[in-house]
């Protein structure tokens, strides 16, 4: 759940997210959030080709989608 | 018969139904050590297995019939869902028939019939609506769709090795990649049905990924505002337009691409636990690769 949590107040609140940038660790402590150094990096990689790809949830299923229910 | 292909082989299946994943028993069995040939029998159990699990999928979900069964009623798919689950019952005793195979045939079965039982259990569980969260949401994917594939890679594996660690190498590679196909077929939830150029607009868009973390995140007010709007949407456009602009503004997007990257590292990381050997570990790493998000 924490990395979701991370996410939505990095969609929700720009300040935060700006200063996630920044100072990744200080800024998830005083949040009270703590997420591996694995995860973050996935959250800034995938934040930049969100930003760069101009990327939305419909664009997404777009280029991302496969036929599969088990 | 052979139903998928070897580490030397070219798949030309696409990558967007079953025909490239029927691979996977193969490929873990020449990985562990094995013989492409092993596991003949294994994936015949394997795809009939799946095969029979996907029509009574259907037939609970209540989704569209496929057109063989169309005219035809749900009880005509049921009765063949089962005929599929005996005839897979058959091909997997043809694993004991096997002089290279028989002294891993009772641990093969035990798995299949295990493996099923957690499906079921994450089948059952869907009857009862939504998940209510995402730690729900992901204990039914991986009941159901990690689950299957973890069978695939477990067993195909177990016909060339009883080395413990490495087949847990195996069964979570195969966890990982059923998550990650699971979460790709969420999204193709959202995708117009045919005929419509609305998207959003299907009953499946309230159990998807992105719709789960959406509600576990918004505040109470507008969670509520989010849930009658994925109510109606598969009735109403404007309804399911409120709803995916609910759902992008709560970054759902960033979600599911830093969860796509997630599992794609737990399985390149599996694969080293399961020490690969041959080819065959570059061809399941680039099965496990044909799951990212492809750059615009």
């Amino acid at each position: 759940m924490t990395l979701a949590q991370v996410v939505y107040q990095m969609s929700t609140d720009s300040e935060f997210a700006s200063q996630l940038y920044s100072n990744p660790e200080a800024t998830l402590s005083k949040r009270g959030l703590q997420i591996s150094k694995e995860e973050l990096a996935f959250l800034l990689t995938s934040r930049n080709r969100v930003e760069q790809d101009k990327l939305n949830i419909v664009s997404l299923s777009d280029v991302g989608t496969g036929n599969w229910r088990a | 018969m052979r139903l998928g292909i070897g580490a030397d082989q070219e798949s030309k299946g696409s990558n967007r139904n079953i025909s490239q994943w029927v691979s996977l028993p193969y490929l873990c069995c020449q990985a562990a050590g094995g013989h492409l040939e092993w596991a003949d029998d294994l994936a015949v159990a394997w795809i009939l297995f799946y095969s029979a699990a996907h029509l009574m999928d259907k037939v609970q979900d209540q989704d569209e019939p496929d057109a063989w069964w169309r005219d035809l009623g749900p009880g005509v798919a049921l009765s063949a869902a089962t005929g599929l689950y005996f005839s897979a019952s058959l091909a997997l005793n043809r694993i004991a028939d096997h002089p290279d195979t028989s002294s891993c045939a009772v641990d093969i079965a035990e798995d299949f019939h295990r493996s099923f039982l957690i499906m079921t259990s994450g089948q059952y569980r869907d009857l009862g609506g939504p998940p209510n969260d995402l730690e729900e949401y992901w204990e039914r994917a991986s009941a159901k769709s990690g689950s299957f594939f973890a069978l695939a890679c477990h067993a195909g594996a177990r016909l060339a090795t009883d080395d413990a660690h490495r087949l847990e190498g195996f069964q979570r590679f195969g966890t990982q990649l059923g998550l990650l196909i699971q979460i790709k077929d969420d999204l193709d939830d959202i995708q117009p049905l045919p005929g419509s150029t609305i998207a959003g607009q299907r009953r499946e868009l309230a159990n998807s990924l992105t719709s789960i973390y959406t509600l576990s995140l918004l505040p109470e007010v507008q969670r509520q505002r989010l849930n009658g709007m994925l109510r109606i949407a598969p009735t109403d456009a404007n309804a399911a337009q409120e709803a995916l602009q609910m759902i992008n503004s709560s970054g759902a997007t960033l979600y599911v691409l830093s969860e796509i990257e997630r599992h794609l590292n737990l399985a390149i990381n599996a694969l080293e636990q399961a020490a690969l050997t041959g080819p065959a570990k570059d061809k399941l790493e680039q099965l496990a690769n044909t799951l990212a998000i492809p750059r615009l």
